[in-house]
């Protein structure tokens, strides 16, 4: 039996292939079942608190006087804004690897290197955010701009600076490993696929 | 637009349904991907300028989906389901030849996702040139490949 044998049999033959059950009216406005259809939805979930908190804090600043003038609380706006754009990122990324368009391996390479350079774009952005919060701590020390901060400036700087770099280095592996939980499995089966062309 | 792209969805129905086919092991997995296909190709429609053919274009999106679409855990679960080729073969029209073909769909279900985009390009009737464009293989190395893809084929086929 050859490849060619089944072709003509097919060819040749009424109805080969059972039909949909479900018209395609009914079926092309569901929700997308993939993967990336999943993980969009739980991270468009995690993104709605963010404005919330966002307007909780506008509100505590339009009310308190005290907590407009804390470098403290602007720092926690802060962080919640680069975890909120950390997360933006991940959205536009799982975004763009839904796209199906294109020939078969050109779409794998761009979704893997979306993939690939996604990870180093997102880091980057995020950790060089935290450094730049860093550097206004160090600033708001040096001009004793909030009393809050005066233990943290009593500490001598050596330990201050270690302590940014330990900072930055936890956050480099709790992003590399959110970001493996998220892409890992995706990514290994589109690496599999694309040894497949060869 | 709905409109014209359901025209065309109509037209090429039986394009869809043959990947489905070729990609799943049982009747709920070959409706959930055909409803994933409709809805990645209605997505990727304001996409579409015409550049390639919409039989090209839809080849793409449908074989990308039915590669990389469906959620794993869904892939696994599903038991596979054999006698759907003896439903199958006795509503076509080759039912005398049904422990054949029963073979040889048992072989393709063995070959790797981009073999079996080759076979059903193949069945088709596809030209290389068509598949070069759909799948981004040169025409040579699909000329290898078809090659392997029969003699993978004729080796699992061989006892029968």
């Amino acid at each position: 039996m050859e490849l060619e044998d089944l072709k003509k049999a097919i060819d040749n033959s009424v109805s080969v292939y059972k039909p949909a059950e479900k018209s395609a009216t009914d079926l092309m406005d569901h929700e997308s079942k993939t993967l990336f259809a999943d993980l969009e939805r739980k991270i468009s979930i995690g993104l709605i608190p963010f404005p919330v908190t966002v307007v909780l804090f506008s509100a505590l600043f339009a009310s308190n006087v005290q907590a407009r003038h804390s470098i403290l609380m602007w720092m926690l706006l802060g962080i919640l804004c680069i975890e909120f754009i950390d997360l933006l990122f991940n959205y536009r990324l799982i975004k763009k690897l839904q796209n199906q368009s294109g020939n078969t391996k050109e779409n794998f390479i761009t979704k893997i290197n979306r993939l690939e350079t996604g990870f180093k774009r997102q880091f980057a952005i995020t950790l060089l955010l935290y450094a730049l919060m860093a550097i206004v701590l160090e600033i708001v020390i040096y001009y004793k701009a909030d009393n809050n901060f005066q233990q943290w400036a009593e500490t001598p700087v050596l330990l201050r600076v270690v302590s940014y770099v330990v900072f930055l280095i936890i956050q480099f592996f709790l992003k590399k490993y959110f970001y493996k939980k998220l892409f890992s499995e995706q990514m290994e089966s589109l690496k599999s696929l694309i040894r497949q062309f060869q | 637009m709905k409109e014209l792209f359901l025209q065309q969805i109509q037209l090429h129905e039986k394009t869809i349904l043959k990947i489905c086919h070729f990609y799943t092991n049982t009747d709920a997995d070959r409706q959930d991907l055909y409803q994933e296909i409709l809805v990645q190709l209605w997505k990727s429609y304001p996409r579409f300028r015409g550049e390639s053919s919409f039989n090209t274009w839809l080849y793409q999106v449908a074989i990308n989906t039915a590669i990389t679409g469906l959620k794993k855990d869904k892939k696994q679960i599903r038991a596979y389901d054999i006698n759907r080729f003896s439903k199958e073969i006795a509503e076509a029209d080759f039912a005398e030849h049904e422990q054949l073909y029963k073979a040889m769909y048992t072989a393709i279900e063995q070959l790797n996702a981009i073999e079996k985009a080759i076979v059903v390009l193949f069945i088709d009737g596809k030209t290389y040139a068509e598949m070069e464009k759909i799948l981004g293989i040169n025409e040579p190395t699909l000329r290898v490949k078809m090659n392997r893809i029969k003699e993978k084929l004729r080796q699992l086929t061989k006892n029968i």
